[in-house]
């Protein structure tokens, strides 16, 4: 049954490839989630100033050719700090991302395949977790255990991971009753064999999907927490800092704000075109459920 | 005069010329009706037979101008009651749904609103009588519900579609599609859904009705036996081809189309009891894209003759009010 | 119906005491010194043992937890460390403000959303149903703070129209108004596009059921078909969506307050994490526990009142 599904999609979707490409907007779309990736790994190295040196000569300066975005309170070259700044939305989404993924795969087949009870008390508690505004419970972790990196990236793995338990939960209700399902237990097959072997695979597609729309998100939350000064610790670059040290001097410095917003602006665009894009071709029927 | 109003009394409700129905898409043009000419005498049940896919629904859809000509193409014509279809703006045609053309559905589980009740959608349909009360439109809707064999109508007006046993929602469609007295009713599969008792009584019903009301009826099924209850008139349909059509009797004792004769051959309720091999019709039917040159029915035909892969056969009479498309057929 | 609202009833209440029961878990549990986490580094000796006696620590996890219940039953949710002002009233301050401003921000994207959505779905595939498309995404891709900022920028810096910061002179219903336009319309923003996109594709599915199709059959007027025949079950899940919604809505209205610098329960939040004043944080949580709950129960029972399978059925 398992192969005989993955042979009849392969060749649809490979006749999709071209398809996928010939749209501009997805191509737009990629372009921006590859440089994305690449800045996040070499921005910091491409970048024309240290993203540290401070030039107390040059503050405040406006866009020019030598900083083609200006320089903030202290200096700082705002472009290099812009390049710099994908590494650390990078390496929190994926921490976060990975984070939520795996934890939403464990529950969601739990409650797929685990008794009615469990699934009825995990779908509560996610119901009450997917709804909880997750300012709230970041200022409240913040509260107790001070801002880091690490509650950042487990603020938001615990509210966007409720998204990732649903949709596996859906799937795997639907895939438990299938019949080779059946015939794998009819062999006493443990439950742990098949859900790693039989239902795993079989509902974990849908996922990439939802990362594609997802990483926006976790870059979102990211910059809003350090826009109120709880997320990444300075002196890290990131794009929300740089959005609260221009929102302080917006009257002065406008030029910070637009740089810190653009590329969060651009990269949350891309990935959602992306995702959007991905959707339509690998499963136009999936709904996703996102605030 | 009176010649006139005779002619235009047998003049049939519904002429279908040449129709020919194909989508465009990514992989070329899939022909889905290909030729068909088909006619529709007042006052009869005319029946169109053949199995899923063979574009039943597509033909009458078609017909009706309910294909958009943006995503097919769409050559021949269709007249209603002389008026060409084809050619006939959104607000014409809509002017004619509902008053003249009505249909009912396969499935009468979806068929309803399910977020109205039914007497609203009852009363809804009649917008078209302005001057009429809405104590008025209720009492017709009534009297139509009565009509089809609804028990105690007043009281399940303010009733849901969810409600109703799938019988019963038939029943409602039925009473809705009467409600503006048309002259034809498409039926398209109206009781495939059903289970066989509820079958039998619908067919019952929709005879009466014919009776009682005067419609014509078109008759979609790949139901055989249904079909040879209800019809006056029968349509075999291969692949978007019409293969075969005339009277009732004759398709049903004298086949002439070597499908006509295969399908009767496999429909269950015409086989002895105790059957150890079921019959069926070898090979496949030709897809959208890679019809033949000539015959259509070719590849599964054991009459196959080099004349079926050259040349298309045309509809020839057999007999009285009995045509087949096949080189085979002896002709009159 | 009433069986079906007093288990929804039921379900919201559950959720609110294992939301609290969470909390006061992580809050009073974890190891180390309540108080300290409570009152934060600030506090001084004297008034950690003053916290200590007050909350009966030393007693079992689950006296706390009943003595923590009942006080909240009472309406008791702790004083102000600082200020010694009960938490209670702090909320019943702030909470209606950012109600209020919650609401008009969703107020106007459902306005402008659901027929947009509508228009979307009628017009499907034709240039200006691609145009809303594209705008929809890139109003969804921004983030509402930074359409705060923006907004900011550019409405109240440069342009000078709209007042920049704060909520306007109590008792000045017009002041408050114009000082309610900047901060709503950054909130509802990116619900403008979410909303149409959803109810364009509920739209589309509806459009395609065979009910509607029936209903074409009859030749009832188009709009009417859209309007009165589809949006009513389209709209169903866009109200469970809505009521959902509130969990976002808060999060960016809490940004937009801070942005605006609006007094509410975004500013008092930022205000006690920064001074570590431990309850007026956990009573401002508990309250929008409450308020969500509150929110997903009405939607609940608007969609049960809207759909007649559950109205009639249960």
């Amino acid at each position: 049954m398992a192969v005989e599904q993955s042979q009849s999609t392969r060749p649809q979707l490979t006749a999709r490839i071209p398809e996928f490409f010939k749209d501009p907007v997805t191509i737009f779309a990629c372009c921006i989630v590859f440089a994305f990736f690449f800045l996040g790994f070499f921005g910091e190295y491409l970048a024309p100033y240290k993203i540290t040196a401070l030039d107390m000569t040059h503050r405040f300066g406006a866009p020019s050719l030598a900083h083609w975005l200006g320089t903030d309170n202290l200096g700082r070259d705002t472009f290099s700090r812009v390049l710099a700044g994908t590494r650390v939305a990078l390496t929190v989404s994926i921490l976060a991302i990975g984070a939520s993924v795996s934890c939403g795969i464990v529950l969601g087949l739990l409650a797929g395949y685990g008794p009615r009870w469990l699934d009825n008390l995990l779908m509560l508690l996610l119901d009450s977790i997917y709804s909880f505004p997750y300012i709230m419970l970041a200022l409240a972790a913040i509260t107790l255990f001070g801002s880091s990196q690490f509650i950042v990236v487990l603020v938001v793995a615990i509210t966007t991971m409720p998204t990732y338990a649903r949709l596996i939960r859906t799937s795997t209700l639907s895939v438990r009753n299938h019949e080779y399902i059946l015939a794998a237990r009819s062999m006493n097959i443990g439950h742990l064999q098949i859900v790693l072997r039989h239902i795993l695979p079989n509902v974990i597609g849908p996922v990439f999907i939802l990362v594609s729309m997802d990483i926006p998100v976790v870059i979102t939350v990211e910059a809003a927490l350090s826009f109120l000064g709880l997320g990444v610790p300075p002196p890290a670059p990131s794009w929300g800092r740089m959005l609260n040290d221009g929102y302080t001097l917006i009257r002065q410095t406008p030029w910070l704000v637009i740089a810190g917003g653009i590329p969060l602006m651009l990269t949350t665009l891309g990935f959602t075109l992306l995702g959007e894009k991905l959707r339509d071709v690998l499963d136009p029927k999936l709904q996703v459920r996102r605030a | 005069m009176s010649s006139k109003m005779e002619m235009e009394k047998n003049a049939p409700v519904l002429e279908i010329n040449n129709l020919s129905v194909g989508f465009n898409g990514a992989r070329g043009q899939a022909i889905a009706v290909k030729d068909v000419s088909l006619t529709v005498p007042p006052g009869k049940v005319v029946g169109i037979v053949g199995e899923s896919g063979s574009g039943k629904t597509t033909l009458i859809s078609a017909a009706l101008g309910l294909i958009s000509r943006q995503t097919a193409e769409i050559t021949g014509k269709v007249k209603f009651e002389g008026r060409d279809i084809l050619n006939m703006s959104e607000r014409e045609l809509r002017a004619i749904r509902g008053t003249d053309i009505a249909m009912i559905f396969q499935d009468p589980m979806t068929a309803l609103n399910p977020s109205m009740s039914i007497g609203t959608l009852m009363t809804d349909i009649q917008y078209r009588d302005r001057g009429v009360s809405m104590t008025e439109k209720r009492r017709k809707a009534v009297e139509m519900l009565r009509h089809v064999g609804i028990p105690d109508p007043e009281s399940r007006l303010t009733q849901y579609p969810h409600e109703f046993s799938g019988g019963m929602r038939q029943r409602i469609c039925i009473a809705m599609a009467l409600l503006g007295q048309p002259r034809l009713l498409i039926a398209d599969e109206p009781t495939t859904a059903l289970d066989v008792t509820m079958e039998a009584q619908i067919i019952h019903l929709l005879r009466k009705l014919q009776r009682d009301f005067h419609t014509s009826i078109v008759f979609v099924s790949h139901n055989l036996g249904i079909i040879a209850e209800i019809c006056d008139y029968v349509a075999v349909l291969y692949a978007g081809c019409l293969v075969e059509q005339g009277e009732v009797d004759h398709i049903f004792h004298n086949p002439q189309h070597p499908y006509t004769k295969a399908l009767l051959a496999c429909d269950p309720a015409l086989l002895p009891e105790q059957v150890t091999d079921f019959p069926a019709i070898p090979g496949e039917v030709p897809g959208p894209f890679d019809r033949p040159t000539g015959c259509i029915f070719q590849a599964r035909c054991n009459l196959a003759a080099d004349i079926c892969r050259q040349v298309s056969p045309p509809l020839r009479p057999v007999e009285a009010n009995h045509a087949a498309a096949c080189h085979m057929a002896k002709g009159i | 119906m009433w069986l079906y609202a007093l288990q929804r009833f039921g379900m919201a209440l559950l959720v609110c005491v294992l939301s609290v029961t969470v909390l006061f878990c992580i809050a009073y549990v974890i190891p180390g010194d309540p108080t300290a986490i409570a009152l934060g580094p600030r506090a001084t000796p004297a008034m950690r043992e003053a916290l200590r006696i007050r909350m009966g620590l030393g007693e079992p996890i689950y006296i706390q937890l009943y003595h923590f219940f009942s006080s909240l039953l009472r309406g008791d949710l702790g004083v102000d460390v600082w200020s010694n002002r009960p938490v209670i009233d702090i909320v019943k301050e702030t909470l209606p403000k950012t109600m209020i401003l919650a609401v008009t921000g969703l107020g106007w994207a459902a306005a402008l959303g659901i027929p947009l959505g509508c228009y979307s779905a009628i017009r499907r595939n034709k240039l200006d149903d691609r145009i809303i498309g594209i705008f929809s995404i890139a109003m969804i891709s921004t983030p509402s703070f930074l359409t705060a900022i923006y907004a900011l920028l550019v409405f109240a810096v440069t342009l000078n129209w709209l007042p920049a910061i704060g909520a306007g002179e109590p008792g000045n219903f017009g002041d408050q108004v114009v000082h309610l336009i900047l901060p709503a319309f950054a909130i509802g923003f990116a619900w403008v596009g979410y909303l149409s996109r959803l109810v364009r594709a509920t739209m589309l599915e509806v459009l395609n059921e065979t009910h509607i199709r029936f209903s074409r059959a009859f030749g009832l007027p188009e709009w009417k078909i859209t309007l009165k025949y589809a949006l009513k079950i389209a709209v169903l899940p866009t109200i469970t969506l809505l009521g959902m919604a509130y969990g976002g809505l808060l999060s960016s209205a809490v940004f937009a307050e801070i942005i605006f610098n609006r007094p509410g329960v975004g500013q008092s939040a930022l205000a006690a994490v920064n001074t570590r004043n431990y309850p007026v944080m956990m009573g401002l949580t508990l309250s929008t526990i409450f308020v969500f709950t509150m929110c997903t129960l009405i939607a609940d029972l608007l969609v049960a009142a809207l759909d007649p399978k559950i109205r009639k059925g249960l």
